[in-house]
């Protein structure tokens, strides 16, 4: 797996692994605290033996408690972690939803099958099983599906789109490495679902 | 009354602690059939290319693992402690509707039986992934029968479900021992009112979604093949329901957790109330955020931008929720007990499937996140982590009052560190390999296959861990110390009774004044407690379990089913009007804000919501399909006759207004104005279904039939549903004429006929909105 985290093959991919360790760190440091102190409030207050001075007494209702400001204060942290979070996200999103301007955009339409990818260049050839690219440019990928519910994924991009009937996705890459990469279906399409896979060579 | 442990006792019970019992027997037969089903293609998955399972087999075991785990398993597990605990933490005799409970619990066990059947039949169980995706689960791509089967079995559950949703809700808001109010509730009380306020709005689109999918495959119709509906449609029906259901499932374990922690910290819960709160908004937003799991599929830009935020903002209340948990903590006295151990490891797993579930929130993240092992570990984690693990909290907690016999600690620490282990070790390795696709049986890249296999190692592990438990529980019945009363001080009503209680719960009345509980004794005599046997649920749910099946499988056993059920149903019918299962309704209770309110009328107004609910799923249908289909829609009036349509519409209202004046003359204590006007009503209902079959015979001949056109299809199903509903208000409507033909009805009894004109006035209400947009639009 570390080898994929060192070797980013292009856009989106970069953008997408700096977003996705921000929300690793923050969700370590936080899962972290939450748990830690649960588990020093454990290890601290432990004691066995209940007695009269309990605050929870067969037959008596215990009272509320739980003071409004440390109740604010536990909303007020968890939202400010939360809508850091989200507005980074929202930026990532705008990037990696909007097709980057471009004079000569690779543009190719998918067409997932069962149990397989067709793809169709600009020049309208078409072939099934492996797609070439073009290093550098943007490739523009259209998504739809001739029969059920599949889902474009290339693997190595960290991105993918949903390939459904009747409809068109779109998503972008801009590959910088040439090599080759898995393109695989990662919505469960019947039987050959495990062996929709597809490649695609970086040129 | 049927004693000691006989199958008859076990067959007919109507007892709320019997059908617990029987609840929790029968979720863990399904735990283990759907960890039976997974420790098997955990082993597939093990070696990356071997057919242990074949790719079809595969496609069954997980969809079946899935549908079983939520539908079958963990949620009826939670209703296991809802049965048994419920009625006692609110110091109630049973449930509002004991009859009603068991027909939930057998239609319960034989929709589970229906769906396991499906393995059996030529082609198999579904194998279509647990959230049915369309197109692929349509007739076109996937002819076997067993994917209908399981739909039928699912339209069965809801039943189930829903029934005991009216049950729950009538209960806790009625039956509540005087002075103890909303607020003095225990945690898991309100946890399960939780758990059915959201089933109520969850459960009826779904079925909608399940009824359109069926009308697919048998009927020929293209609801879901079509690109104006196909995967966007279902998409919206089943993810409506989808998302609130990790709430259903969560919402007792929470509970659960609030009652062991106060119990075990010796500290009242801290901030108790935000935690409701808290919980309500969530439960509240979950109903908004399901679009999210819509991400990669092209919709809207700016709702799904909406939809991530407010989905990133459900994690707030939860926030509050887990720190007020860790909160409780400080500077209490905390005994570590078996059940204390694993509501702390359900807190810890919840945290980490909650921190994880929020990756899903960012489009970005999700994009590539959909479809991965990322989501296997995280709604396990979430799921099965946080849920099941604070179920098995509860099983521990409620073991002494269940049994009056205690467990061995020891062994209960050792199931609670193999299972939290075992558990960690199974999921753990899917976060590292989170690139892998879901749902593949073999795969080609070599640095999945060590995670997987200490994944499949965990997974031995975390089964194993259950056998400790049986062990422990099972030696336990017979060799375990005795209890007593209530083994951990707790200060909930449930433990100021005997352990096991008696039929009857509480010898004495529980009265609650102020903070304090106590035991009014009634000049020492326990009150009476009215109980009785019926064998008609059981065999209510067999004959419906027959029909489904001969439908699917064999006409003439769908035909014996259906007469079976006719009869039952009859039968049943018989039973009430001679008021054989009579329950007074009880006198001293709490029942703001219903005081008014009589258990059935309150019953029917929840069943009402449920129906509403399934309605507006097929109105967002409708409208779905007609969005997308503009200018090819017909208008109104060029396809139906208005003036017809107009007619019944006027006749159905007027059947409305001669219940109103039924319900007048019932108060007079008229009977014979009484049954002029319930006869008219079931005179003018004949004459609208007469009316409506004459229009369907005129359309049908025009070319406008059921497979003729999407707007063909949905008027005829949204109509034929409207007359079903009719059929079913006009036989209640036979029983509340014979019962006035006796002269039961008088002005101090007509309830009854107020609660069937709740329903019929919602038929019309239906009517009303269906007329406009299919005559008048």
């Amino acid at each position: 797996m570390m080898e994929y985290v060192l070797q980013i093959p292009g856009e989106p991919a970069g953008t997408w692994y700096s977003l996705f360790n921000l929300y690793l760190g923050l969700g370590f440091l936080v899962g972290g605290v939450v748990v830690g102190m649960m588990i020093y409030f454990i290890m601290k207050y432990r004691e066995a033996n209940s007695n009269e001075d309990d605050e929870i007494k067969p037959g008596v209702i215990p009272k509320d408690r739980g003071n409004i400001k440390i109740i604010t204060v536990f909303f007020g942290l968890t939202a400010i972690i939360l809508f850091t979070l989200a507005s980074y996200s929202i930026l990532v999103t705008n990037y990696v939803e909007k097709v980057p301007k471009a004079d000569d955009i690779f543009e190719v339409t998918v067409i997932g099958f069962q149990w397989g990818w067709k793809f169709i260049y600009p020049n309208g050839t078409e072939v099934v099983g492996e797609v070439v690219v073009p290093k550098d440019k943007i490739i523009v990928f259209r998504i739809t599906s001739d029969d059920v519910f599949h889902k474009f994924q290339l693997i190595e991009f960290r991105t993918g789109a949903d390939a459904i009937p009747g409809a068109f996705n779109v998503i972008w890459i801009q590959p910088t490495e040439p090599g080759t990469y898995t393109i695989q279906c990662y919505e469960l399409c019947g039987l050959g679902h495990s062996v929709m896979v597809a490649t695609m060579r970086v040129v | 009354m049927k004693e000691g442990n006989s199958l008859l006792r076990w067959l007919t019970t109507t007892n709320h602690k019997d059908i617990g019992i029987l609840y929790l027997f029968t979720s863990l037969y399904f735990l283990m059939v759907g960890g039976s089903l997974a420790l098997t293609f955990r082993l597939q998955l093990a070696m990356p290319n071997v057919e242990i399972l074949s790719a079809s087999a595969f496609n069954q075991a997980i969809t079946m693992h899935g549908l079983i785990m939520i539908l079958w398993a963990i949620s009826p597990l939670a209703f296991a402690f809802a049965n048994y605990v419920v009625p006692l933490q609110i110091g109630a005799r049973d449930l509002a509707f004991p009859r009603l409970n068991a027909l939930s619990y057998w239609l319960y066990l034989f929709s589970g039986l229906l769906a396991a059947l499906s393995f059996f039949i030529p082609g198999g169980a579904p194998d279509v992934g647990w959230t049915y995706y369309v197109p692929l689960s349509t007739g076109r791509f996937s002819p076997q029968p067993g994917v209908t089967l399981a739909a039928l079995a699912l339209a069965m559950l809801v039943a189930s479900v829903t029934v005991g949703t009216i049950n729950f809700i009538v209960t806790i808001a009625t039956m509540r021992a005087p002075g103890l109010g909303w607020s003095k509730l225990p945690m898991f009380t309100w946890g399960i009112l939780y758990t059915v306020l959201i089933m109520l709005f969850a459960f009826g689109p779904v079925v909608a979604g399940f009824f359109l999918l069926t009308v697919d495959r048998v009927f020929g119709t293209t609801f879901f093949l079509s690109p104006e509906g196909g995967s966007i449609l279902w998409a919206h029906m089943f993810w409506f329901f989808g998302h609130p259901e990790v709430y259903v499932v969560l919402a007792p374990a929470i509970g659960v957790i609030g009652d062991v922690l106060e119990t075990f910290t010796r500290k009242p819960l801290f901030g108790r109330k935000y935690i409701l709160i808290a919980f309500g908004i969530a439960s509240f937003i979950s109903f908004i955020v399901y679009v999210h799991h819509m991400f990669a599929t092209g919709i809207n830009p700016i709702v799904r931008e909406v939809m991530s935020i407010t989905t990133e903002s459900i994690s707030v209340p939860f926030g509050v929720i887990m720190l007020s948990f860790v909160f409780t903590m400080y500077k209490a006295k905390i005994n570590v007990k078996t059940p204390f151990l694993f509501a702390i490891g359900s807190i810890v797993l919840f945290i980490i499937g909650g921190i994880t579930g929020v990756f899903n929130s960012s489009i970005a993240l999700d994009r590539f996140i959909r479809g991965t092992y990322w989501i296997v570990a995280h709604f396990h984690y979430a799921m099965v982590g946080a849920t099941l693990f604070g179920l098995l909290a509860a099983i521990y907690y409620w073991y002494p009052k269940m049994t009056g016999r205690m467990y061995n600690e020891r062994l209960g620490k050792i199931h609670f560190w193999v299972a939290f282990i075992g558990f960690n070790v199974l999921y753990l390795p899917m976060f590292i390999i989170y690139e892998m696709p879901r749902r593949v049986n073999v795969y080609f890249n070599e640095a999945w296959i060590p995670m997987n296999q200490v994944a499949t190692v965990g997974a031995y592990i975390f089964g194993f861990s259950f056998l400790i438990m049986v062990y422990n529980l099972v030696k336990s019945y017979s060799s375990g110390l005795p209890a007593g009363n209530n083994p951990w001080n707790a200060w909930s009503l449930e433990w100021m009774t005997t352990s096991p209680p008696p039929a009857h719960n509480f010898d004495f009345e529980p009265v609650i004044n102020g903070n304090q509980i106590s035991m009014y004794t009634n000049g020492g005599v326990p009150e009476p407690h009215v109980e009785h046997h019926t064998m008609m649920p059981m065999l209510l749910s067999i004959s419906l379990m027959t029909a489904f099946f001969g439908l699917i499988i064999y006409p003439p056993v769908f035909i014996l089913g259906s007469a079976l059920l006719l009869a039952v149903l009859a039968k049943w019918i018989v039973d009430d009007i001679y008021d054989r299962f009579s329950i007074p309704e009880p006198k001293h209770t709490s029942k703001w804000p219903f005081e008014s309110m009589n258990r059935l009328k309150f019953g029917v107004w929840i069943l009402v919501i449920s129906e509403a609910m399934l309605f507006a799923a097929l109105f967002g249908a409708y409208s779905l399909l007609r969005i997308n289909l503009v200018g090819e829609w017909p208008f109104g009036p060029e396809v139906h006759d208005v003036r017809l349509g107009g007619l019944n519409t006027i006749i159905l209202l007027t059947s409305s207004l001669t219940v109103v004046l039924s319900i007048a003359y019932a108060k007079m204590g008229d009977t014979r104005k009484l049954l002029y006007s319930l006869g008219a009503t079931y005179l003018l209902g004949l004459i609208f279904l007469a009316l409506k079959g004459v229009e369907w015979a005129k359309l049908a001949e025009e070319g406008f039939t059921l497979t003729s056109s999407l707007a063909a299809s949905i008027y005829y199903v949204m109509t034929g549903t409207h007359a079903a509903h009719m059929i079913g208000g006009l036989i209640a409507l036979t029983y509340i004429i014979i019962k006035a033909l006796r002269g039961v009805y008088n002005d101090r009894n007509y309830q009854g006929i107020e609660a069937f004109g709740i329903y019929w006035h919602f038929i019309d209400i239906i009517w009303i909105f269906l007329f406009a947009i299919f005559y008048l639009m």
